[in-house]
Formats: C-alpha cells, sequence, structure tokens
C-alpha cells in the first residue's frame, strides 16, 4: 500500500470512528442496531420471567432487533439487579423486575449498589396485593381481623419471606393489628396451602398468586391493600373502601423495566415507545386477559415516581432495623 | 363431570393428534436434555416455554411434562456410561451403574435403567390418577412440622448409607449440612458465610457440586489409567432383554423405590434430587448382601431409577394442586400453566380434571417411549465405554464446567465444580459416604426451613413436631431407622442364644 492509499484509508477509518463515537456521545441515530438484553433476575418460570419471554417477539418486532432474555437469579434478586447497574448505559441492557420486594430486599440486606440510581423506562402492569383469610375462620373484612387478633383468638400472620412482612409492619402500625408472630412462606402456592390448612389464620400475597385458591373455596378476600383495586378480584374491598388509611405505595406490585443509571434519555424514550407498543397490543392484551396478568402501559416517569416513593415513604413509616430484627426472630 | 366421564376425556386428548406428536417431541426432547451433564429438565424446559404458546394449554403443558418425564431417564445414561448424572437425579445410578460399565455390563446397566424407569412411571401414574379424588386432602396433611420431619427421616438414612465407618458417615453428613448453610438463612435475614459475595447469597448449587464429585473426580480417577471406560481384558456382554429379566426379577425393589420416588416428589423442595438417594439407600438396607453395593449391583441402578421416574408423578401433586413447585422443573412447569392461563390450585381437580388426566395419560404413554427409545437406541450408547478416556475426559471435563456456568449464570458454580471434583476424589478414595454428604447438602435447607418455620407457629413449643398423626408416624419412622442396626445385631444375639 502505497502512502496516499494509506492517508486515504486512515482518513476514512478515522471519520468513520469519529462518526461512531459522536454517534455514542449523542445517542446515536440507529438505536437500536444490536441486540438488547433483557435481565429477570429471578428464575425461569417465576413470573417476571413469563411476561418477559412473552413481550420478547413482539418487541423484538417493534424494535426491529434481537431481544435477548438472560435469567440472572439470586440474592433476592440483588444479583441480578446489581449485574444491570454495572452494564454499560448504553440502551442495550434492560432489567425486568417490580420496585417493590427488590427495594424491601435492598433494606434489609443493602448491596453494594444503589436501587434508587436505576432508571426507569417504563411500568407495564400490576398485580394488587391482598390479604387472604382461611374461609373456615369467616373473617368479614378488616374490621373483624383486627378484632380477632385484639381478642388474641389469632396470633400468627403469613407472608411471602421478609418482603411482606412491611405490610404487616404497616398493619400494626397504622390499623393497631396487634399480630404477634408473621410467618415467613417462600412463595405464593406455600401461602395457598397454609391458609387451606389452617395452619396460619390469614396471610398477605398477591392477588395472581391467591386466585386459584380464592376460586376453589379455600382461602377469603379480606381486603385490597392498593386503593386501586384488583382486576383479579374486582369485587373485592380495598382497605380504603373499609375506612382505612390508604398505602398504595405497598398495596401494589408495579412491573417495571428499568435501565443502568445514565442511560440517555433518547433511548430511554425509543425503549419505552417500544415497550409501549408491545403492551397495548391486541396480542399482548389478549394474553394479558387469558393468563390473569393485567398489562397497562406507563412512562418513564410512573416507574422513577413509584421507586422514589418506596424508598422514601417505608423507611419514614417503618424502621428498617425493626424490620430485619423481626425477620430474623 | 365425574372422575371417570373426566379420565376418558383425557385419554381421548392424550390420543388426539397433534397432542401423540408433541408428546413423542417432548420425551425425545427430553431425553437427548437430560443425557447432557448439566442441562437438565429445568433450562430444557424453560428453553421450549415460550415456544409452547402457539401450541395451546393442553398441548403446551404435554410437551414441557414430556421433557421433564423423559429428562428424568436421561439422566441416567451419562451416569452409567461416564459417571456423569445428566441430572440430579441420576446420581446415585452412579455408584453401581458406573461400575457396570467398567465391567463391560453397560448394555446390562442402560435396559435394566430403560425398564425401571417406565415401570415405575406406569406404576406412580396409575396411583395418582386413582388417588386424585382425595388428592387435595392428603396434601393438607402435610405441614410445616410434617416436612421437617420428612427431612429429618431422610438425614436418618445416613446411618443406613454409612457403609464401613459410621463415624465417616456421619461426618460427611455433617459437612453436606455445614454447606447448606452458606448464603441467606432460610427465615431470616442473616447471611452466612458468603464473604460479602453476593454470588454465594443462595448458597452452593447442588448439581453443580454433583457434578464436581462425580463427573470431575472420575476423570481425575482416570486420568491415572490407560484405555478405556470398560476395561479391555473384559469383554462386552448382555443384550437388552437381559436387562428387562433382571428387572423383572427385583419386582418388589422396582415397586418399593417407585413409590418412594413419588412419595419424596411430593414433598416440596425435595424432588428427584433426594429420592434416588434415599431409594438406593433403603435398597442397601432391604439388601442381603449390602457390601456388594457401589461396586456393581444392579439393584442399585434400579432403586435410583424407579424411584427418579416414580419422582415426577409425585412432583406434580403439590405443584398442581397448590402451585407448589417441588423441584426446579416443576416450577417452570408452572410458569407454563400459568402462561397458558391455567391456574395451578384445586380446581385442576374439579372443573379441570379432564385437563389434569390429559396430563397424567400422556405421562403414562411417554413411558412408552422411554421404554421404546431406552431399550431399543440408547443402548447402543454402550459404545461409548470403549472410547479412550484421552479423547473422553476432555470432553466431560468441558461439559461439566458449561453446565455448571449455565445453571445460573454465576461463576461462583464453576469454582464448585472444581472444589467438588477435589473433595469427591478425596471422599471416594478414603471412603467417606458420598450419599451421606448428598443427603445433608439438600435435606438441610428443608429442614431448617421448615423446623423454624415450625417453631414460629407454635411460639416455640417443641409439642407441634407430635401434634398431628402423620407427624407422629414419621417420628416413629425415624426412631426405628435409627434404632434399627441396634435391633438387628439385638435380635441376632438372641438368636443365636436360642440356638
Amino acid at each position: 500500500m502505497d502512502r496516499r492509499t494509506y492517508l486515504q484509508l486512515a482518513g476514512v477509518g478515522g471519520a468513520a470512528s469519529l462518526a461512531g463515537c459522536l454517534g455514542e456521545l449523542t445517542g446515536g441515530g440507529d438505536f437500536p442496531d444490536g441486540t438488547i438484553t433483557c435481565i429477570v433476575p429471578f428464575d425461569e418460570g417465576g413470573g417476571s420471567d413469563v411476561i418477559v419471554r412473552q413481550m420478547a417477539d413482539p418487541l423484538s418486532e417493534n424494535l426491529d432487533t434481537n431481544i435477548e432474555v438472560t435469567n440472572v437469579p439470586g440474592a433476592g434478586a440483588m444479583r441480578g439487579i446489581g449485574q444491570l447497574t454495572s452494564e454499560d448505559a448504553d440502551g442495550y441492557t434492560i432489567g425486568k423486575f417490580n420496585p417493590l420486594t427488590t427495594s424491601i430486599q435492598a433494606m434489609i440486606e443493602p448491596p453494594d449498589f444503589e436501587m434508587t440510581d436505576l432508571e426507569g423506562v417504563a411500568t407495564i402492569g400490576y398485580n394488587a396485593v391482598v390479604v387472604v383469610a382461611d374461609p373456615e375462620e369467616e373473617v368479614e373484612g378488616m374490621d373483624d381481623l383486627i378484632g380477632r387478633y385484639e381478642d388474641e383468638e389469632f396470633e400468627t400472620i403469613g407472608g411471602l419471606g421478609v418482603h411482606y412482612l412491611v405490610h404487616a409492619s404497616f398493619f400494626r402500625e397504622l390499623y393497631d393489628m396487634p399480630w404477634d408472630r408473621y410467618i415467613q412462606y417462600s412463595g405464593a402456592g406455600p401461602i395457598n396451602e397454609a391458609i387451606a390448612s389452617g395452619e396460619v389464620p390469614a396471610a398477605v400475597t398477591s392477588d395472581a398468586g391467591a386466585a386459584s385458591a380464592v376460586e376453589s373455596g379455600d382461602a377469603d378476600v379480606v381486603a385490597v391493600l392498593t386503593s386501586q383495586g384488583s382486576e383479579v378480584f374486582p369485587d373485592a374491598e380495598t382497605v380504603v373502601d373499609q375506612g382505612y388509611e390508604e398505602i398504595d405505595f405497598v398495596g401494589q406490585v408495579t412491573r417495571s423495566v428499568w435501565a443502568p443509571h445514565e442511560t440517555p434519555d433518547d433511548r430511554i424514550e425509543v425503549l419505552s415507545e417500544g415497550l409501549q407498543e408491545t403492551i397495548e397490543s391486541d396480542e399482548m392484551q389478549a394474553w394479558a386477559d387469558e393468563s390473569g396478568n393485567p398489562l397497562e402501559y406507563n412512562g418513564p416517569d410512573h416507574a422513577n415516581e413509584t421507586l422514589e416513593e418506596i424508598w422514601s415513604d417505608v423507611p419514614e413509616l417503618v424502621d428498617v432495623d425493626d424490620l430485619r430484627d423481626e425477620a430474623g426472630d | 363431570m365425574s372422575a371417570l366421564n373426566a379420565l376418558i376425556d383425557g385419554i381421548g386428548i392424550a390420543l388426539s393428534w397433534p397432542t401423540l406428536l408433541w408428546l413423542v417431541l417432548g420425551v425425545t426432547l427430553g431425553i437427548i436434555i437430560g443425557a447432557i451433564p448439566g442441562l437438565g429438565p429445568n433450562l430444557g424446559m424453560a428453553v421450549v416455554l415460550p415456544l409452547t404458546l402457539p401450541l395451546g394449554g393442553t398441548n403446551g403443558i404435554i410437551l414441557l411434562v414430556g421433557i421433564y418425564s423423559g429428562s428424568m431417564y436421561g439422566g441416567s445414561v451419562a451416569a452409567i456410561l461416564l459417571n456423569v448424572p445428566g441430572t440430579a437425579a441420576a446420581a446415585a445410578t452412579t455408584f453401581d451403574g458406573y461400575p457396570l460399565s467398567r465391567q463391560g455390563k453397560a448394555m446390562l446397566a442402560l435396559s435394566a435403567s430403560a425398564f425401571s424407569s417406565a415401570t415405575a412411571g406406569f406404576m406412580t401414574i396409575v396411583a395418582l390418577i386413582l388417588i386424585s379424588p382425595i388428592l387435595i386432602t392428603v396434601v393438607l396433611l402435610f405441614g410445616s412440622p410434617e416436612y421437617f420431619l420428612i427431612a429429618i427421616l431422610g438425614l436418618s438414612m445416613i446411618t443406613i448409607v454409612a457403609q464401613g465407618s459410621i463415624v465417616k458417615g456421619l461426618v460427611a453428613g455433617a459437612f453436606g449440612l455445614l454447606i447448606s448453610t452458606i448464603g441467606v438463612a432460610q427465615q431470616s435475614p442473616e447471611v452466612r458465610y458468603a464473604f460479602g459475595y453476593v454470588e454465594l447469597y443462595d448458597g452452593l448449587d447442588f448439581v453443580a457440586a454433583i457434578l464436581g464429585i462425580f463427573a470431575v473426580a472420575e476423570m481425575l480417577k482416570l486420568a491415572t489409567e490407560r484405555g478405556s471406560i470398560a476395561k479391555q481384558s473384559i469383554d462386552a456382554s448382555g443384550t437388552p432383554t437381559e436387562g428387562v429379566r433382571a428387572a423383572l426379577g427385583r419386582r418388589v425393589l422396582l415397586v418399593k423405590s417407585a413409590f418412594i420416588g413419588m412419595f419424596i416428589g411430593s414433598i416440596p423442595g425435595a424432588g428427584a434430587a433426594v429420592s434416588n438417594f434415599v431409594a438406593y439407600s433403603e435398597a442397601i438396607r432391604s439388601s442381603k448382601n449390602p457390601d456388594g453395593f457401589g461396586s456393581g449391583d444392579l439393584d442399585g441402578v434400579i432403586a435410583a431409577e424407579s424411584s427418579n421416574n416414580g419422582t415426577v408423578g409425585g412432583s406434580l401433586i403439590p405443584a398442581l394442586s397448590f402451585g407448589i413447585p417441588g423441584s426446579g422443573a416443576t416450577a417452570v412447569l408452572l410458569g407454563g400453566l400459568l402462561m397458558h392461563g391455567l391456574n395451578p390450585g384445586p380446581e385442576l381437580f374439579t372443573t379441570e380434571l379432564s385437563f389434569t388426566y390429559a396430563v397424567f395419560v400422556s405421562l403414562f404413554i411417554g413411558n412408552i417411549i422411554i421404554l421404546v427409545v431406552g431399550l431399543s437406541l440408547i443402548t447402543r450408547m454402550e459404545y461409548l465405554t470403549r472410547v479412550d478416556t484421552q479423547v473422553l475426559i476432555p470432553i466431560v471435563f468441558v461439559l461439566a464446567v458449561s453446565g455448571a456456568y449455565i445453571l445460573r449464570t454465576n461463576w461462583i458454580d464453576v469454582l464448585t465444580v472444581a472444589l467438588f471434583g477435589i473433595i469427591g476424589y478425596y471422599m471416594f478414595a478414603h471412603n467417606y459416604s458420598i450419599v451421606a454428604f448428598i443427603l445433608g447438602m439438600v435435606l438441610g435447607d428443608i429442614a431448617e426451613e421448615n423446623f423454624l418455620r415450625s417453631l414460629e407457629i407454635a411460639d416455640g413449643s417443641f409439642l407441634i413436631f407430635v401434634g398431628s398423626w402423620p407427624s407422629r408416624m414419621l417420628v416413629a419412622l425415624t426412631l426405628l431407622v435409627l434404632a434399627g442396626p441396634f435391633l438387628k445385631s439385638a435380635l441376632e444375639r438372641s438368636d443365636e442364644s436360642a440356638g
């Protein structure tokens, strides 16, 4: 190669590299032009995984790129979220998890990253948190349930892991429900069995998780914790309907999509629009109806607000150290 | 709809086209997935999960249970031929299956495995169909205290399997229990022995440990030898029919192991990873020649293989009745049910009974496929035992390491394989019971979680562990297992003095 040709090629290469760099700095006009990885910080087959895998194909079509689902389970989702926070903030890695249970996990066992640094991409639906009771106990609403704890007829209350201990603690702090012992279960299935067998008289769980037990008459819904009500149990009364203080920020599990800190706004916008188109498509809505996973799109601001509210309100109302001690009892 | 009508409907669905095609595909895929170390049913089913969507609920779920059932059998292939359990469910199969391969009797072991797997599948599915009307009542008899006691019963089996030195057996079991304490504690947010690594928060993966203990340790041992796995001085012997005849001659063992598998499968968290060891331990306990185990006793292969396929039916009990996953594979299956809008719960045994029976009948037919494929095609893989170890060792190492990594995409699992490869090598060399170690490692979590929860429910009272008749029965059974060796020798002494 002679010197002239070399310089020409170097010039072209340099210009191309510079254009590439500029593209990176400004967010790029052709985003996305490569595979987008979606981290699911839970096991295959779980609620989050099922939804993401369901969305992957239509989202690929809408964004005109390939969506790869990666499960990084462990440490109560902290391993997967930790991985997401350490990825390049270029929009090519996103994660799907609800901010409520993961934040409670992070409050009790602080990881080496800040959950609040995450950038919201969208919220894609929610499940209400509900209180269920053993039908044989014939509990008539929250007043009756609280009365049974006051009379010491009931002593224990069940819930999912340490996460729903926050709700039980709110019951004690805000609703004067003097339960004595919180019993942890590892999933919605074991909670249903515990309620059906009478191992615990009442429990905090998700509406989708309790659906089968309620349908078969093995559990009764006492109250829905979000004032928005439950799509799974549209006839069930909320705590607000029953005259209790609103606790919406923990009353629902908001399914959300996140990106690493400082991901450019224009890329978040592209991703968010792709998600909106996917979530609102007839195909996904039909699946949502059929599978009992209500899907509803809201933009990045809604996701960020939900996360901020959890981190500001939960520690204000419940002492995290007490929570940690209670969980360890 | 009566149960009989639902069953007839279920049979109709299972035999209809293209449902049957998806079943055949699922079982065949399952056998292949099960045979590849580290892949296992969890990952195989998870990958297929979104692809089942266009198939609709029934066909999609039947494809998934086909993979689950096929992989239970498939796991035995590499276990017998290479000492590499394809799945955790086939770990106990290595104890006698692999020595049989070393003796040139791989064909015998493979055919006996196929026959016992399929037969156990047939029996337990029929039992499942028969008990389905009262299934929910039975499930509700078992709560946290009973699950704890079942774990303790499993741990008490250590006294049986610790052949030779009981102290070494207890040390191995205690080591397994200690390993199970790594990570976040079961009922409190306390992190134990994680040294600040998030990767250790969920503890060491049991499957990675098994890959190390069996596959890597055996390859280290083989590296000191020349030639192939089947010793060249021995001629290959046996035909598939010989294995079938041998299994038929051990009917009691087969039936007993199948139902041990079914019972353990129905305990949340235990699954086939535990059942094959418990069935193997029971086979040793009831054998007239317990010393022959571990050196190529076909009883060991039959016990392990009939139990793991029996587990499939058992694990569907908590999964379908209350949505409780008994194992990783049933967790993915539950995901499949939810994805197809089928809520696991008591309704599956009332209004949705036809669907549930269709799944059961498909499992039954799936076992016919296992039998045909197992006897006609898999037995030919005996050839692998004649491949030079210089070729096999690197292949198995790569499979074990990559298999461990894809378990949870966690590098700790790769280190676990390496670490337990070395530990396993020395445990074998110094006769520390591997079964005792594995029982400790798997049952530790279940015992801890249910023990603490039971005490919390009872406000610290230990009486909760004798509060129901199933728990009293389990306590009696555990005491019997623990006192068994003493009672046996006392009886023998009284016989001698009487004689």
